[in-house]
């Protein structure tokens, strides 16, 4: 810190007073000097008090930095027991500040000051540490739950459930005396665990054996007073045992392709939605391009109706729609895998070629059945693929007379009459 | 005029529509598509309504004369 010269000051003041000592013009030089160092001694104070202040504050700001930054430590500190520790270290930053400070009077202010600053700082740090330990015990609490609620999970029998459930409502009673929950925030916590165990219990039990969990929703053993929250666990359940029978019964390709059909059903009749679609991904059952077409279709579907277009536009969709029509059957009446009719079926009635009545009845009524959409014999399975592949050639022969007619012998063209 | 896909689309939804709605046999189908021919050949000359049930004869876009009547059905010439 910068010292004021205060002497040299002085000494420039009183020079040019000297040589003017002498008789009455003394006696005035004496009254003039007595005034004037009233004055000086004015300034004298005034320029001490500058001192003074400028002390004061150089060891207020040197204080606050100091004691910033030790709280800073002590908050971060991880062994942190009380604040006596810090208190010592508070002292002598105090000392260390005032030490500049010359006058007396000023040092004690400064020091009755910063006691107060240092004292509100130690009580932050205390505060800021039950805070931490109160955020810690209220951690330890939840972590301690979620162990007990496992318990609760894996127990089999009601009787052991029920004690698992009390041994969480006590860890909760045991946290609310000692005051790391407030009695209101225990009982909010034990409400919600409680209303939530019997549902959660039933999503686990979905996940591992959704045959059992949906035998137990709909006799609700879990014991769930949300009717809606089990209405739709039980059709998760229902999803998740219709994909796990049909997993275990037909592998996983066959699976994904019958998850594809009945979609598509669902797609015809208007009922599938994209949460569905999503759901099936999310468990494996659905190949994801018959996903991308469910998904368009839906998207087409619902637009189509309020999609205007000109007359031009029109003509050239039914077009477009009549050319795919005859084209698809071209497709299934040739020889080919029916997981790639279907998903070529799908994607032009996706992409707009193809009208939804003619999607559904290609689909539906004459693609050779799929043998892997459930149970039948190879007995069965052969004379289905027999019917639909003789009914298929009665169309065939049919498509060739229609486009023989109008080919070779549609003699209507001209009009012209004799 | 219309694409020819569209008549034989039309065509062949009739056709399929008829063969799903009951019971039909194989030696049903050329007269069911010849009747659907018929129907669309009437469709598009409306006149030939009007064709005395002998028959008119009527020349097609390659020169071919038939003898077309009131229901659409015909018998080609020469």
């Amino acid at each position: 810190m910068g010292q004021i010269p205060v002497n040299q000051s002085q000494t420039q003041l009183r020079s040019p007073l000297m040589p003017r000592a002498t008789g009455e013009g003394q006696q005035r030089d004496e009254v003039a000097t007595k005034g004037l160092v009233g004055a000086l001694d004015n300034a004298t104070d005034v320029l001490a008090k500058v001192q003074d202040t400028q002390e004061h504050n150089a060891a207020q700001v040197y204080a606050t930095e100091q004691l910033s930054a030790l709280k800073d430590k002590a908050d971060q500190d991880p062994n942190f027991k009380n604040g006596n520790e810090y208190a010592t270290e508070m002292d002598r930053i105090g000392q260390d500040a005032a030490k500049n400070i010359t006058n007396t009077l000023v040092r004690n202010d400064f020091m009755s000051r910063y006691k107060i600053a240092a004292n509100s700082t130690l009580s932050g740090i205390n505060n800021t540490f039950r805070d931490r330990q109160l955020k810690a015990a209220q951690a330890d609490l939840l972590t301690g739950i979620d162990a007990q609620q496992e318990s609760y999970f894996n127990a089999t029998y009601p009787q052991e459930k029920m004690t698992a459930a009390a041994l969480i409502k006590q860890s909760i009673e045991d946290n609310v005396k000692g005051m790391v929950i407030s009695p209101e925030e225990g009982v909010k916590l034990w409400d919600k665990i409680s209303a939530d165990l019997p549902a959660k219990d039933a999503m686990r039990d979905i996940g591992k054996d959704p045959t059992v969990a949906l035998q137990r929703l709909q006799t609700n053993s879990y014991g769930i007073k949300d009717e809606g929250k089990r209405a739709e666990l039980i059709a998760d359940a229902e999803r998740a045992a219709i994909r796990e029978q049909k997993m275990q019964q037909l592998g996983f390709e066959q699976a994904q392709e019958q998850t594809a059909v009945d979609l598509t059903s669902k797609l015809w009749d208007g009922s599938l939605t994209l949460s569905q679609i999503q759901d099936e991904m999310n468990a494996g059952t659905l190949e994801r391009k018959d996903a991308e077409y469910l998904r368009k279709a839906i998207l087409s579907d619902r637009t189509s109706d309020i999609q205007s277009a000109t007359k031009e536009q029109k003509a050239q969709t039914e077009t477009k729609q009549a050319e795919t029509y005859m084209n698809m059957w071209d497709m299934i009446l040739k020889k080919g895998k029916a997981t790639d009719k279907r998903q070529t079926i799908l994607k032009e009635f996706s992409d707009g070629n193809l009208r939804k009545e003619d999607a559904i009845k290609l689909y539906t009524g004459y693609l050779i059945p799929n043998q892997g959409g459930g149970k039948v014999s190879l007995a069965e399975a052969v004379a289905a693929e027999q019917a639909a592949a003789k009914k298929n050639q009665f169309i065939a022969g049919a498509i060739r007379l229609f486009r023989h007619f109008w080919n070779q012998a549609n003699p209507i063209d001209e009009g012209d009459t004799e | 005029m219309k694409d020819p896909n569209i008549h034989i689309a039309e065509m062949t939804r009739e056709l399929v529509d008829r063969l799903s709605a009951g019971n039909v046999k194989e030696s049903d189908i050329p007269n069911i598509a010849q009747e659907i021919i018929r129907k669309k050949r009437t469709q598009l000359k409306p006149e030939i309504a009007g064709h005395p049930k002998e028959g008119q004869i009527m020349l097609d876009s390659f020169g071919r004369k038939a003898m077309v009547y009131p229901d659409g059905s015909l018998k080609e010439l020469g």
